[in-house]
């Protein structure tokens, strides 16, 4: 008998969770991860847009990370990095880039300072 | 009515970094209760869905790329501050989810291998696939009540790692406890750079 656990596994018609990005399933940008933080362009045109990349727009209107807005939205992580992708490339989102091995020691040691006073 | 914006669009004026942290092991070896045990907020879950490659390896139907399955992944968030955050991510448990680990492991910081005493060969996977990727780890051995008593030695020789790789003992519930963990992964990061920026490797 294994654990709780944190595996659930749920089958779903391939077709539906990519119908969003018209069945598309590679973005446009390949730098975006689970953590990747996005942010709106504020006041950005958001004619044309499908219902879920405005959702996703609403929802990165403060800083919000390619996870928490996946969770947030009920989407596909995968699915959420082709629509951020589109808007991305559209102008109307923003990437906060993060390159790990530009992480500094300061970062560190504030990292570890946040964790000690757990 | 039409809105429009002709400037061009300028950087967030914020810029967040935010680091990932993955938390790794096998089934049921507290990887959902460890990231509970350190988030500032409900561990949240979002689901990641299987490549054609993966459809082709649960072989449950038979049938071509029609299916696809999701996984569930738990995650925690800990705010540093205004322009810093990190992530710790659960990775799914079960040995047949390990194609997944590529995306989810991409970039990552660092990692945490969560052993379970009496199934010391489930972490064999994480192991293995952090060495390969270059990402550096600690061990932390989570003490359940029932399992079985292996010395720290023993378990790293187990796990085939050498005195590099920092091991210590836990409790994945306690939240001090998963506290010590991480802070133990973060000197051997904070350890590793010192020695880069000094240039003074051995």
């Amino acid at each position: 008998m294994s654990g709780s656990d944190e595996v659930t596994v749920g089958s779903h018609d391939v077709v539906r969770p990519f119908v969003m990005t018209g069945g598309r399933t590679r973005a446009q940008r390949r730098d975006l991860r689970l953590e990747t933080m996005l942010s709106a362009v504020p006041n950005a045109d958001t004619e044309g847009l499908g219902r879920e990349e405005r959702r996703l727009l609403d929802v990165c209107a403060t800083p919000i990370s390619v996870a928490e807005a996946s969770s947030a939205l009920g989407l596909v992580v995968g699915v959420t990095i082709i629509l951020a992708a589109d808007l991305v490339v559209g102008g109307k989102m923003d990437l906060h880039q993060t390159d790990p091995v530009e992480i500094e020691l300061d970062a560190l040691s504030r990292m570890i300072e946040r964790v000690r006073s757990l | 009515m039409r809105r429009r914006t002709r400037a061009a669009p300028t950087p967030p004026r914020t810029r967040i970094t935010s680091v990932k942290f993955v938390i790794s092991g096998g089934f049921g070896a507290g990887k959902t209760t460890f990231v509970h045990s350190i988030s500032e907020v409900p561990p949240l879950r979002t689901e990641a869905a299987m490549t054609s490659v993966a459809a082709d390896v649960d072989a449950r139907k038979g049938s071509d790329a029609k299916t696809t399955t999701t996984v569930a992944m738990d995650f925690g968030r800990l705010t540093v501050d205004e322009t810093l955050v990190m992530y710790l991510f659960g990775t799914p448990g079960q040995e047949r989810f390990g194609f997944m680990w590529d995306n989810i492991t991409a970039g990552a910081l660092g990692a945490v291998i969560l052993v379970d005493t009496s199934r010391l060969d489930q972490g064999f996977p994480a192991v293995d696939h952090f060495e390969a990727k270059g990402i550096p780890f600690v061990i932390a051995v989570n003490c359940f009540a029932n399992g079985p008593h292996h010395s720290l030695d023993e378990v790293r020789g187990a796990m085939g790692v050498d005195t590099s790789v920092p091991i210590m003992e836990c409790d994945a519930r306690r939240s001090d406890s998963a506290r010590d963990v991480l802070l133990l992964l973060l000197d051997h990061l904070a350890t590793a750079a010192r020695r880069e920026g000094v240039g003074s490797i051995r």
